[in-house]
């Protein structure tokens, strides 16, 4: 473990140590083990929310709505490749796990554990990092998740922060980071049409408008439309960045100067490690 | 009746000796009635008295026997968790392998039992076993290390034990679970690859 050495754990990392297979998670854990702390930020955490839990309560509604396991399985294994994240929380594990289970018992399990996912995951997702950075302090990242009846209901919040009439704290947070959000505006103008993504093109506009009129911060929903942005100025500070999306964070952990570590899909590769000097990665060729 | 006060008045000590009047008893011994009762009388405890009969006996409510039954049920259950709790702790002073393979499926048996009583119980409970369970069906239990058995026995006596289990011993049973390296969303990761 190096002494005084942090990580920050993007939402792909998250999700992954806690939906991958046994090999991908170890191979996370050793990463992060030879660090001296790791870190992560509220809007990786209100993406693991809207994402690994707002699925969860997808799930479970589909449990009840089709009374079995069975049937919510032939759902979700019909789902179109755009939802296919669905069935990473996946159901086929718990049959695999009890073989000699029946439908009824498994459409129980199922439903216990959704219910255990849905009321601690938030907690296990902050034991997991270690630590939080304030960072945005958004209000959906930290709104409680309600159980209004067992296995049924629950209400989780909402995910745009113009919905919050400036309750959400994001706009503070842009304004405190006004001057790395000049150099990454810089940064992003001069990349070549043709390497910029969509997402980074949205980052763009964003921060435009945000030059324009400081205060629109929260009218446009960043977190929602562009938390890869926002979640790299989370970590602005934090050297070493883990990522398992490197096709825009190798831009933006470029000019915010970190090193970029990329974990890949398949868990026998080894991660790739771009330092700061390495640019431009060769413009999105990495995998 | 009137009252005589004894010594100064500003002591305020009063009497209770009557002062005009004297009182009488009205009944000659303690089972004869006095005549100023106008309802009849009969004495159950000699011969002719009515007999009690059963029918007159207050029956226990179906809710209260519900919850005699329910209480029962919660003491099987706590006794299945203390054999748990005591085949875990054997499993972790004995070195004897055979021995260990027994404690190991006494233990696994009476995981299953409970999951049978798993409606006696709040939904936190079930919960707790649910993922217990999970996390040690595909474990082999020779490889098991001892903080991983320990973390086992913390989560049956710390936390399946209590008398109600609430969001924090969920947490905190995942949490021991997880830091003695068993993976409690095993049954919701993707499925291994071989």
């Amino acid at each position: 473990m190096a002494e005084g050495s942090a990580i920050f754990l993007d939402t792909t990392i998250q999700i992954a140590r806690f939906l991958r297979e046994k090999k991908m998670k170890e191979r996370i854990k050793e990463r992060i083990s030879g660090y001296h702390i790791s870190v992560s930020s509220p809007v990786v955490q209100m993406e693991f929310k809207r994402r690994v839990l707002g699925d969860a309560l997808y799930l479970l509604r589909v449990i009840n709505n089709e009374g079995s396991y069975s049937g919510a399985r032939r759902v979700v294994e019909n789902l179109p490749a755009a939802h296919r994240r669905k069935e990473k929380i996946c159901l086929a594990m718990l049959s695999e796990i009890f073989e000699e289970a029946d439908d009824v018992e498994l459409t129980n399990r199922a439903k216990r554990y959704l219910r255990t996912l849905l009321k601690s995951g938030i907690q296990w997702f902050r034991n997991s990092v270690g630590h939080l950075v304030s960072g945005s302090a958004c209000y959906w990242a930290n709104y409680p998740i309600l159980e209004k009846k067992p296995y049924q209901r629950y209400e989780m919040g909402g995910k745009r922060c113009s919905e919050l009439n400036g309750l959400c704290p994001v706009v503070e947070f842009l304004k405190q980071k006004a001057d790395v959000c000049a150099r990454v505006l810089e940064f992003l103008r001069g990349i070549p049409a043709q390497h910029k993504t969509e997402d980074l093109l949205k980052a763009e506009n964003f921060l435009l408008g945000l030059v324009d009129n400081p205060a629109s911060g929260a009218e446009n929903d960043p977190c929602l439309t562009v938390g890869d942005l926002i979640i790299a100025l989370e970590s602005d500070g934090i050297p070493h960045f883990y990522t398992m999306n490197y096709r825009d964070s190798q831009f933006l952990c470029n000019v915010l100067n970190q090193t970029l570590i990329v974990r890949h899909n398949k868990p026998e590769r080894e991660d790739s490690i771009y330092s700061p000097e390495d640019k431009p990665w060769n413009f999105g060729a990495t995998e | 009746m009137n009252f005589m006060v004894i010594g100064s008045e500003s002591s305020g000590a009063v009497s209770a000796t009557p002062v005009n009047r004297t009182l009488n008893k009205l009944t000659d011994s303690q089972e004869a009635r006095s005549s100023a009762y106008e309802t009849v009388y009969e004495k159950t405890a000699v011969g002719g008295g009515t007999v009690l009969r059963e029918e007159n006996r207050k029956r226990v409510a179906p809710a209260l026997q519900k919850v005699s039954e329910n209480i029962a049920a919660r003491e099987d259950i706590n006794r299945t968790l203390r054999q748990a709790v005591s085949a875990c702790k054997t499993l972790l002073e004995t070195e004897d392998s055979t021995e260990q393979d027994s404690l190991t499926i006494e233990l696994l048996e009476s995981l299953e039992d409970l999951w049978e009583q798993r409606d006696v119980r709040e939904p936190n409970w079930g919960d707790v076993l649910n993922v217990l369970q999970a996390v040690l069906a595909k474990a082999d239990f020779r490889s098991l290390r001892k903080p991983q058995i320990n973390a086992i026995k913390k989560v049956l006596s710390e936390c399946l034990l209590l008398g109600t289990v609430e969001d924090s011993d969920v947490e905190r049973s995942l949490n021991l679970l997880s830091e003695s390296g068993f993976d409690p969303w095993i049954g919701l990761s993707g499925p291994s690859e071989e």
